[in-house]
């Protein structure tokens, strides 16, 4: 099987290939190439969340096979997963909303803050179910490797709320630790000098007293 | 993880505020370090340098030194930090070169101030007006004698003081400086005087004023929508146009005087406290006509030192007055005030209590036995909507035999309504 080409356009022996083959109708499910060859559908309503894919769609180049660099069958299978779980109740606002923008503009409507005044009625914090079945998905996986694959396909991807998750699963791994063991905890190689470490601990002396 | 890309290595490290972990990914790897400077908070939660002054005793003059030199070090080094919070000890002097150095990026800080040591610390916090991007401020063991020199802070949105002493001339010119608030809250606030608070944008609010003087307020806030008040003797509010949760209280001493105008989209009212003038509980009822949900928890009426029963208010009229009401949480004093006074005699057999579903009724005496079982027997017969009462009686006073008759009373008439009726 040939790589797949550098530039996300299909090459024209894949549009044929898709053509002769499988019949697949306009509009209906993506189809995504892993780095193997191996396809892994993506219906459209749960592409839209992948910024790469929703733009490829609007462009009108997303029929036929759609490869994705990098990208292992597991990896690609469990970032369809995530899209589908979703894609139901993805709602691009919110979700950049939630993004850091250092300097947000001065507007007249201003959404409250989380911990600001609370009013009286209290809202159900996760009416889907969708942070529970987000804590199973991030539990789920096997080791680091799988973790750290995820957040790279989603990067390529541009799947924001993915990569969010998957680095906040990353950063819960570091917390309440000392170095030496978020180094294990990583599998991080420590590239100070002796000089410099030394240099490093001293300035934080205060957080290594236990 | 090598294989992540330093965008994805920097977002990873931004989940991280507490400084005690931003110190330790600092010292695991060197590409690390170089990723602190652009951490968007850092938080340094209350017993961050207990270790180095030798205990969690109250701040030491080494855990403070320690912690004026890292949160120094941190501050100098982020290029833009968004989010400071402070919890442990540290020297209010240094505030001014630490803001001066966020001024540009932070829009969020919170610090535990603390002016329990004899200093003054009014004029550091004046510095907090250097921080023009501010949008929300939360102060906690606060001590103002005069309003802050902020100049006028735009951005910010939400104002929190928590355990404070204040004079009313300092809440009122804070409150003054932050023209554009939309959430303020004052709780555990000792102050006397008169707060005046006028916001355009506000739209909630929780004020609460502990402490033994008289307190006022003067309140106009046309956005408002949810407003908890605690503490004022004389209330004026301005602008109920959207106020939905409405909460007046008084833990100690007496409600004189309320004045307010109609609040047309009222859905909650709770009044609550010791004493209220009836002219005071009169004319907030008369303009929530409108209420869904009102909770009377007030004890006695009367406009002087005396304690006084409620004066009687008719059922009929109350009930008319009030025709969205669905739940309805009563207490004591207010319930024993509630009677019929003839009208049901010469009843329009029209009258009906239309949306009443829950009521919640707590009775503290067996005094007037016959006319509260009145009470309930009408409440019961014109709700068509009745689904559920409950009735507390488990407080009840006297332990002499009018008492037991009464429960008898009541439990009989739970018995012959026990499908929407009970007793806890």
């Amino acid at each position: 099987m040939a790589p797949p080409a550098t530039d996300a356009a299909t090459t024209k022996q894949e549009q044929q290939h898709a053509a002769g083959g499988e019949g697949v109708e306009v509009g209906g499910d993506l189809r995504l190439v892993a780095e193997c060859g191996t396809v892994v559908r993506l219906s459209r309503s749960a592409a839209r969340m992948s910024t790469t894919l929703f733009d490829m769609i609007e462009a009108g180049c997303a029929e036929g096979g759609i490869p994705i660099k990098g990208a292992d069958v597991g990896t690609l299978r469990l970032v369809a997963a995530y899209c589908e779980k979703h894609a139901p109740h993805y709602d691009p606002v919110a979700s950049a909303a939630r993004l850091r923008d250092p300097f947000p503009p001065f507007p007249i409507e201003f959404t409250p803050a989380s911990y600001a005044v609370k009013p009286v009625t209290q809202l159900d914090p996760d009416p889907h179910g969708l942070e529970a079945w987000d804590r199973k998905f991030i539990s789920d996986l096997p080791d680091n490797s799988a973790l750290f694959n995820l957040i790279i396909v989603a990067n390529l991807m541009a799947i924001e709320d993915l990569v969010d998750l998957g680095c906040t699963a990353v950063a819960d791994k570091m917390r309440g630790k000392t170095p030496d063991e978020i180094r294990v905890a990583l599998d991080i190689e420590n590239d100070y000098t002796p000089e410099q470490e030394a240099e490093v601990r001293r300035e934080n002396a205060w957080a290594f007293e236990d | 993880m090598d294989a992540l890309p330093e965008g994805v290595v920097q977002h990873i490290l931004s989940h991280l505020s507490n400084a005690r972990d931003v110190a330790s990914c600092a010292a695991v790897a060197r590409c690390w370090r170089d990723c602190m400077p652009f951490l968007p908070s850092l938080y340094f939660p209350r017993g961050a340098f207990d270790a180095v002054g030798g205990g969690p005793a109250s701040a030491s003059a080494s855990a403070v030194a320690a912690a004026d030199d890292t949160i120094g070090h941190m501050v100098d080094a982020a290029a833009r930090l968004e989010e400071l919070v402070v919890y442990c000890p540290f020297s209010a002097s240094l505030l001014p070169r630490w803001l001066a150095a966020l001024a540009a990026t932070l829009r969020v800080l919170e610090l535990r101030v603390d002016s329990s040591a004899a200093a003054d610390k009014s004029g550091h916090l004046d510095s907090i007006g250097v921080a023009a991007g501010l949008e929300e401020l939360r102060l906690w063991g606060l001590a103002m004698t005069r309003a802050p020199a902020w100049g006028r802070m735009e951005r910010l949105r939400v104002l929190e003081v928590v355990g404070a002493v204040l004079e009313d001339a300092a809440v009122n010119g804070a409150v003054a400086a932050c023209p554009n608030l939309t959430d303020l809250a004052l709780l555990g606030c000792e102050c006397a005087g008169e707060a005046v608070i006028s916001l355009a944008l506000l739209e909630r609010c929780r004020l609460d004023f502990v402490g033994s003087g008289n307190c006022s307020l003067r309140f106009a806030a046309p956005r408002v929508e949810s407003l908890e008040i605690q503490g004022f003797s004389l209330i004026s509010l301005q602008g109920g146009h959207r106020l939905k949760h409405l909460t007046i209280s008084k833990n100690t001493g007496t409600v004189y005087h309320v004045e307010m105008g109609k609040l047309p989209e009222l859905d909650q009212l709770s009044l609550r406290g010791v004493q209220w003038s009836w002219g005071a509980i009169n004319s907030v009822l008369q303009c929530a006509g409108e209420v869904k949900h009102l909770v009377m928890k007030v004890e006695f009426c009367g406009d002087y030192d005396t304690l006084q029963p409620f004066p009687e208010i008719d059922l009929v009229e109350f009930f008319n007055s009030h025709p969205k009401l669905r739940k309805f949480e009563i207490h004591g004093a207010m319930f024993a005030a509630l009677c019929q006074k003839n009208s049901l005699k010469k009843l329009d057999s029209r009258f009906v209590i239309p949306s009443l579903e829950q009521v919640l009724v707590t009775v503290r005496s067996p005094l007037n036995a016959e006319q509260k079982l009145n009470t309930l027997e009408s409440i019961v017969r014109y709700s068509v909507r009745l689904r559920r009462m409950v009735i507390r009686i488990s407080q009840m006073k006297n332990c002499h035999d009018a008492a037991d008759d009464f429960f008898e009373e009541i439990c009989k008439f739970t018995y012959m309504n026990s499908w929407r009726v009970c007793i806890e």
